[in-house]
Formats: structure tokens, sequence, C-alpha cells
């Protein structure tokens, strides 16, 4: 019988939040820790990096930001993507060749991985089916989501891989749904679809969560771990990590708690 | 052990099969692999002995033939820089003939060859037939409903008219098509493009194993390349059938061709489907992906499969999986299997032969 003992995985981390929350500024903490911080921006979100690294230019210089998103025109009163499009296809090329850094296989652990966000992400996999089916600008079908939806399932097994060494972050907007059999509207990871969201945490061994907690002076935003009546979460590490970190330091925090202090390459 | 039932007579030489082990092929292709898994009996019966039953209907087949061919043709003609208007008119003029069916007799003079002598001169094209070794008696235009019943009649969604209106819709839907097709370095389109690889196992016969088949069509999509399969179907689409391309065979051997065959290598597979009903022809494309793992859990398993191949070409014996039988629509050679051993080269006087090949190259338009 083989013991039980740790193959020292990387994390892979779906952190959820309300747009604005401070899910791409947690970054900066695992920065300041010494990761190596490379950013697949789908969100066009990336300032907040510059303006919180902006008298740290060491911590800075450990930032690679990759932004793709697709193009938008108006014509005659109908606003549709620009062919070529851009934002899916050259973002997954990024994956196999990051500009300067190779496939994302060869990433060590001192290196975290972030993609941000699955939510626009699958936005502009919506697209590229509709763009492949000459129905772009048009209302997405049936077959449609499906065929999208199988896109995104494959792009998070991908980043789940074990090939994958490197730790994830997958950053996701929040959505609300009744899960079949429940009654109550709880809070997932905006993925495409209605059956996407409930499953889609599969894919990751920690579910985090970026909110707020407290009023008025008090109110502090916080990542927690600790699943509620509302949100399921996961940590691989319940009883060793914290149920919730201050957002400054969370992220840093947390990856010390599950894998201790980065050490020098 | 023995053969189940014993081969016709001795069999023509094929590249694909084993010139030392007889019954070894040692060049898989989607279609021979998928038979050996469905059943090895079928697929002695099928593959290796190349045994149809003469009242198949092949009319699923020579539909996707001639839907595959028309849409080959316009590939072709655009490529040689005919319009969208002249190339669909050349694809549709083909694609008419592609659906008559001729009844020709053999030319006496030449006896069939289409050369002849006349007087002192040497042999050359036989003028009576002009060199086709044949006369045209007949031609008819192709019944699709031909050896269906009354019920599958009025069931039938594949006719002649729904034919040539899916490929004009197909045509008119995709004029300003996303897919670009991948003109390769001969100036050829890239489509009926045939490939091969070593897979680096070997037979029992010390021989490399290869991987082979033919692609639809490998096109560009935002500037990176995609093998684009494409299927017919009654079906809807919907994600059951999308859902049906994965776990596939073919759409894996694909892949798995298309990172490994290449110099480039491509994305993956797109399944350009369209739905076939009376009334309609509805088109959706979807990708159907595979990680780098569930390539090389595939390939694993391939292995695995072709070595079992190999045990029973050894050994002359291929068991049937009688699970198999009622699936697929019903196999065709559930009627031979029912009798027993003993009899059942009688009852193959309803199949005749058509030897499959993998490695035969297929025409060009």
């Amino acid at each position: 019988m083989a013991p039980i003992k740790s193959k020292g995985e990387a994390s892979k981390i779906l952190m959820i939040g309300a747009n604005g929350s401070g899910k791409t500024g947690s970054l900066v903490s695992l920065a300041r820790a010494g990761y190596n911080i490379r950013v697949l921006d789908f969100d066009n979100g990336a300032e907040i990096l510059y303006q919180l690294t902006k008298g740290e230019p060491e911590v800075a210089a450990r930032f690679d930001v990759e932004t793709h998103t697709d193009d938008y025109k108006s014509q005659a009163g109908v606003v549709q993507p620009v062919t070529p499009l851009k934002g899916f296809a050259n973002g997954m090329k990024v994956l196999d060749n990051w500009p300067g850094f190779g496939n994302i296989n060869t990433w060590g652990p001192d290196t975290v991985l972030v993609l941000d966000s699955m939510t626009m992400m699958g936005k502009f996999i919506m697209n590229h089916i509709l763009f492949l089916n000459a129905h772009l600008g048009q209302n997405p079908q049936l077959q449609h989501w499906g065929a999208a939806m199988s896109i995104q399932e494959d792009v998070m097994a991908r980043l789940y891989s074990p090939t994958v060494k490197c730790h994830v972050i997958v950053m996701a907007h929040i959505t609300f749904l009744e899960p079949e059999g429940e009654a109550v509207r709880k809070a997932y990871p905006s993925a495409l679809g209605n059956k996407l969201p409930p499953k889609i945490g599969s894919y990751f061994n920690s579910t985090l969560h970026v909110g707020v907690k407290g009023s008025g002076a008090n109110q502090r935003r916080v990542i927690s771990t600790k699943s509620t009546n509302t949100i399921d979460l996961k940590t691989p590490a319940p009883g060793l990590v914290k149920d919730e970190y201050p957002i400054e330091t969370g992220l840093a925090d947390y990856f010390k708690d599950l894998h201790g202090p980065l050490k020098a390459a | 052990m023995t053969t189940a039932v014993p081969l016709h007579s001795e069999p023509e030489v094929r590249l694909s099969f084993s010139k030392t082990l007889p019954g070894w092929q040692f060049a898989w292709d989607s279609t021979s692999l998928g038979t050996f898994k469905e059943c090895p009996r079928k697929y002695q019966l099928s593959i290796l002995f190349g045994y149809r039953h003469r009242k198949a209907t092949n009319l699923h087949l020579r539909f996707g033939q001639l839907y595959h061919r028309a849409l080959e043709v316009y590939d072709h003609r655009k490529c040689d820089g005919l319009s969208h208007e002249m190339a669909m008119r050349a694809a549709l003029l083909d694609l008419a003939e592609g659906c008559q069916d001729e009844a020709r007799e053999p030319c006496v003079k030449c006896n069939g060859t289409g050369a002849a002598s006349y007087g002192d001169l040497p042999a050359n094209r036989c003028w009576d037939c002009e060199g086709k070794g044949s006369f045209l008696i007949t031609r008819r235009w192709w019944d699709p409903n031909e050896g269906l019943t009354p019920e599958k009649v009025q069931e039938n969604t594949k006719t002649i008219y729904t034919l040539f209106r899916t490929v004009v819709w197909y045509l008119d839907r995709f004029e300003d098509d996303p897919a670009q097709t991948i003109v390769l370095s001969d100036g050829r389109p890239a489509v009926e493009l045939s490939f091969r690889f070593d897979t680096g196992w070997k037979g029992p016969d010390g021989e490399s194993i290869l991987m082979c088949g033919h692609m639809d069509r490998v096109v560009t999509i935002s500037d990176e390349p995609w093998v684009l399969d494409r299927k017919t179907t009654k079906q809807t689409i919907t994600k059951n059938y999308t859902d049906s391309f994965h776990p596939d065979n073919q759409m894996s051997l694909y892949t798995a061709a298309g990172r490994i065959a290449f110099a480039v290598p491509v994305k993956g597979v797109i399944v350009d489907a369209v739905q076939i009903a009376k009334g309609f022809s509805r088109f959706e494309r979807f990708p159907t992906l595979r990680t780098e793992g569930q390539i090389n859990e595939w390939l694993e398993d391939t292995k695995f499969w072709i070595g079992l191949a190999g045990h029973f070409a050894e050994i002359g014996y291929y068991p049937m999986n009688d699970k198999s039988c009622d699936k697929y629509g019903g196999c065709p050679f559930r009627g031979v299997c029912q009798k027993d051993p003993a009899v059942r080269e009688i009852w193959m006087g309803d199949y005749q032969v058509s030897l499959w090949d993998p490695l035969k190259v297929r025409g060009d338009v």
C-alpha cells in the first residue's frame, strides 16, 4: 500500500470575484514575493498592475503581460467584431510560444501564469465559433454554445494538465445560477452557458473568492478560501490555510502557506 | 486455428498488407482500425477479405462521395483562379456527371484496351472507340432510392435534389470562407490530402507500422492551420452530435497526424457538418480538440489494438465481438455469423469483393 504523500504539484487556482473587486491587483503581492507573473490578458485590464508597481521597478520587472482582445467596429448602428479576430486565436498562440519565454510547459514553479479573465475569453471563443460558421455579428444558436463551451473547457483542461508545471491562476467574474435540484441561487465562476460554471471548478485545486467584507469605514477587501451558503470554494490544505487573507498580501500569503517561501533560483 | 470463412481465392497484392505474413496489415487508417475495434471478425471479413453485401445500399457512401467531390472541384477551380460563380458552375457540372450512371459495351476492335492496330500501322489509340475501350450505350440518373424499402424511401433525405441544394447553399454560405484552403508548394490546393507517418512500432513481421489516411481539406483560420473534415448527416446538429466526435478514432488520428506528419503542426480538426433534411440543409462547423495527453493516450491505445491485430494475424483467427452485432445499424455479416462455422462459406454468395487498401492513392480531380 503506497503511503499518501504530497506530489508537490503546482497550484491551479480559480479566482472569482465581481468586476472591480481587486482580482488583478492582488497579483502584485506574488510579484513582491519573487514570483514571475505572466498575464494572458483578455480583459484589457492590466493598467492596475502598472499603477500599483510604479515605485517598485524590480517588482514591475517581474510582470509580463500579453493583451489579446477582439476589435469591434460600429456599422449602421450595429457593433460587431472586426476580422481577422485576434482575441482567442492569438491568446492560444501565446500559450504555445510566449514571446521571450517559450511554451508554458517549460515554465517552473517560480512562475505564475495568469489568465485574466476566463469570462472575457469565453466571449472571444464564441466570436471565433461564429466566425467559423460565417455567423459573426449574429446571435449564437444552440449548437454554437455547445462548441464554444467545449473549447473553453478544453483550455481549462490544458492548464490543469500536469504537463503545465508552473502555477496557474484563472480569473473569472461571477454569475448567479440555480443549480439542478437546488432551490437556492449560488455564485459560480462566469463561464459560457449554464452547464459549465458549476463544473469548471473541477479543473482547479483551489477556488478562491475576492470580495468585500464589513461596511463603512471597516470595509476591507479579502481573499476567502472557505465556502459559504452562496459560494463553493476549495483548497487542498483546509486547516493549514486561513479562511481569509487581506487582498494586499493575500495571494503571497496563500502561496507561502501552501508551498512555503519561494526558493531562490 | 483456421479462419472462420475461407478466402474466396488468392487475394490481389495490396500495398497496406505484409508480403511475408498473410493477413497482417501494417498500414492502418481510421476505417480499418475502427472496424477492428468494433469486431475483429467483421474486420477479417470486410477489410482482410473485402466482402461487401451485394444488396447493401451505397446511398450514404455515394451521396457523401459526390458531396465531397463537388466541393473538391470547387476548391481546385478557385485555386486555378476562377471566380466563385465559375468555380461553382464547374463543381455543379462535375456533380451532374457524377450523378449519372453509364452502361457501356466493350469495344470489339480493341477488346476493351483502348489500343488497336490498323493494317501495318503499329498499335495505337483505337479509332473505333476513340481510345475509351468501350461504347456508351445509355446514361441514366442515379436513383438514390434504389434498393430501399418503401418506408425507407419515405424517410430518405439524400436525393439528387438535396445533393445539389446542399452544394449550392454551402458554396453560397461560405463564399467568403473564413477557412482558407492552404495552397501546397506544388500549387495544388490542400484538399484530399493523403498523409502517412511511421509510428515507430514494429509489426510481427518486423516491419514498421504506419498510420495513414486522407484529409478532406487543410485550411488556415486566423493564420493558424486546421484540418477541416466534412460530414453529412440527417441528424440535427446538437451537442449530442458534436459530442459524438470525442472520443473518436478518425478525429484523434487526424489530430495526431496533423501534429506528427506535417512540417507545420495543425491546431486540430474542425468538423464541417451539414444536416440534410427534406426542406433544408443546415451547416455547422465546430472544432473537436485533443490535448497532448489525450493524443498520447490514443496512440498508446492504438498500439494495443494493432498489437492485438498482429496476434490474430499470427494465429490466423479473429474472434467475434458478439456485443457489436446490433450496433452501427446492424452488422452486415450477422446473417453469416448466425450460421454454423462449417456452413458459413455457402452464405458468402450474397457478398461481393471490394478490397480496402489504405495506402492506395486516391484519384485527383
